[in-house]
């Protein structure tokens, strides 16, 4: 059960955010309403109701999460793959993974969503903007990944059953799903499952500062900093989203962490 | 007495030279985005052609096209001029920025690296650390986009212990921003401390220096220390990477005019000169860091220097 629920709850808030209806809502009578029977999490500047907001941007954040997360894999995978191969890439990878890791990450997510978003006309349409942070996301990512699978993929390589495989013929392509593949499923299983609330924490700072969607399309991190700017006279604006947040990243590490206790 | 010299000085040098390494690298990464992505380098002249000099200006060759100005460019961190501070070169304005956040920061960086060995330590030693166990572990689940703004409230908004923007003049700000920055960071690093301290204390030779009577402090520091400074430095490291990405959150809403505030102005007016300015900042940061903790701990671990 511990480990289901952090898949339904992403199931819930993945399914809520296909909800378009809801920031449509606007109503100039009920603005700024505090929490109450009628609206759970209160209304916002312009009489949306915030709970439904904030569970939205919830479930919009996480897809961002999910879609950037297969991108990271799948470019991480495929590059350390292809790197363990070429045998002088040594220095070239080391030095590449070094210099990824000495910029945080949100700054370089901040340089390819600038980057990126140059090559478009402009980024005020969601697909674009949801397009933007996706692959930006993902670049600034992969090369921890890279690096791990091009590791594992060299420990193996000089395995006796692998050079059997090759002795019968199999073909590399044989060789990276059956051995290289299944040696690092479960390790990519894992950090995949563990890596999707930093990925939430990246996408809601990114929001914070700007590099996000539109209001249409707000997430948790526009709502926190919306909010933060009437938190002295309401601040159940600033509350609601920044509860939600936390509370999606208490279930998601609680239902990955190890039962087993330090102490 | 020579070789105890030599091999004191070599992996000072040996470092220095793997930064100075880094440091080209880094300066070449930031040039290729000004050769390859298009106004991402304003030269002076670009500004100067609607003045009255521009006839003086006009021959001057652009930016890559002569060597030797482009080695002075590489050299001088010459990154051109920011789109909306007509009159200011970037490396002007991101050395100004920095020069206003380290004030603080290097402050918390230093209390970061020694109060959390010392916490650790401490709680280590505790018989209740199963609850500052706990404690850390509840910190450490909330995000510092929603820490941040929670303290500032309390602190400016609720109880006003300290003035409600930053004020540069008052002691109470700096106090309360390096307060700020550091407690999640700081929480996070102990919390790994601890866990690492437990887990080292079930090797063989830490109950070998037990079954010997030494004391425990002894053991800690003069045994255990040495053994897991390579753990410490690697969590430092990462840790100081969110106490950087906190610093923009605490800015943004505390009204500091440091890097943190300098880099979110240049991302939303889309000013790219000086957002490449501003990585080359937190990246040759990052590598400062990086490299004066390895010598630090290079002297402290001598398993680290037969490494390298």
């Amino acid at each position: 059960m511990r480990k289901l629920t952090p898949l339904f709850l992403i199931m819930a808030l993945v399914g809520f955010s296909f909800q378009h209806t809801i920031s449509s809502q606007i109503d100039p009578s009920r603005i700024f309403l505090s929490p109450g029977a009628s609206f759970w999490g209160g209304t916002d500047s312009l009489g949306r109701d915030l709970l439904q907001r904030s569970l939205r941007g919830a479930g919009l954040s996480l897809l961002i999460c999910l879609f950037s997360l297969i991108l990271t894999y799948v470019m991480g995978m495929v590059l350390g793959g292809v790197l363990s191969f070429w045998k002088r890439a040594n220095h070239l990878v080391i030095f590449i993974v070094d210099v990824f890791d000495s910029i945080p990450n949100f700054l370089l997510v901040a340089l390819f969503s600038i980057l990126i978003s140059r090559g478009f006309v402009a980024t005020s349409s969601a697909n674009a903007a949801f397009s933007i942070l996706v692959i930006s996301i993902a670049l600034s990512a992969w090369p921890p990944i890279a690096r791990y699978v091009r590791l594992e993929i060299l420990q193996l390589k000089g395995k006796d059953f692998l050079n059997a495989t090759i002795v019968l013929g199999g073909s590399p392509f044989y060789l990276a799903r059956t051995h290289y593949l299944r040696a690092i499923w479960p390790w990519v299983k894992l950090s995949a499952a563990h890596s999707i609330p930093q990925f939430i924490l990246i996408e809601s700072v990114l929001s914070f500062t700007g590099f996000g969607m539109n209001s249409d399309y707000a997430t948790l991190g526009y709502l926190i900093f919306e909010g933060w700017k009437n938190a002295l006279i309401y601040p159940h604006l600033f509350v609601v989203p920044s509860v939600i947040l936390c509370l999606i990243i208490w279930i998601l590490t609680w239902g990955l962490q190890e039962t087993k206790e330090l102490f | 007495m020579l070789s105890l010299l030599s091999s004191a000085a070599k992996p000072f040098f040996d470092l220095t030279f793997k930064f100075l390494i880094n440091f080209h690298l880094l300066l070449i990464i930031i040039f290729t985005i000004f050769y390859f992505v298009p106004g991402a380098y304003i030269d002076d002249e670009h500004f100067v052609e609607n003045t009255s000099v521009a006839g003086a200006v006009a021959d001057k060759p652009d930016f890559f096209f002569s060597v030797k100005d482009s080695l002075k460019a590489f050299y001088s961190l010459d990154f051109g001029m920011a789109y909306h501070n007509r009159n200011s070169k970037v490396i002007d304005i991101v050395w100004k920025k920095a020069s206003y956040s380290f004030r603080y920061l290097s402050t918390s960086i230093l209390v970061l690296f020694f109060f959390s060995i010392l916490i650790s330590f401490f709680i280590v030693r505790s018989k209740n650390r199963r609850h500052f166990l706990l404690f850390f572990r509840g910190l450490n689940q909330i995000p510092q986009l929603v820490l941040i703004p929670v303290v500032i409230y309390f602190f400016s908004y609720a109880f006003s212990i300290v003035p409600l923007r930053f004020d540069p003049n008052s002691r109470s700000s700096y106090c309360f921003v390096i307060f700020v920055l550091l407690i999640k960071p700081m929480g996070q690093l102990i919390h790994l401390m601890v866990e690492r301290w437990h887990r080292e204390k079930s090797e063989t030779y830490v109950q070998f220096a037990r079954a010997k009577g030494l004391s425990n402090n002894r053991i800690l520091f003069v045994h255990m220390f040495k053994n897991i400074a390579n753990s410490f430095l690697g969590y430092f490291l990462t840790i100081v990477l969110q106490l950087l990405t906190g610093n923009f959150i605490l800015e943004s809403l505390y009204s500091i005019p440091g890097f943190g505030l300098g880099f979110m102005d240049s991302v939303s007016q889309r000013d790219l000169p000086l957002v490449v300015g501003y990585l080359f900042l937190f990246s040759s940061l990052y590598l400062t860091l990086h490299f004066s903790v390895q010598i630090v701990f290079m002297y402290l671990n001598p398993k680290l220097r037969e490494s390298e």
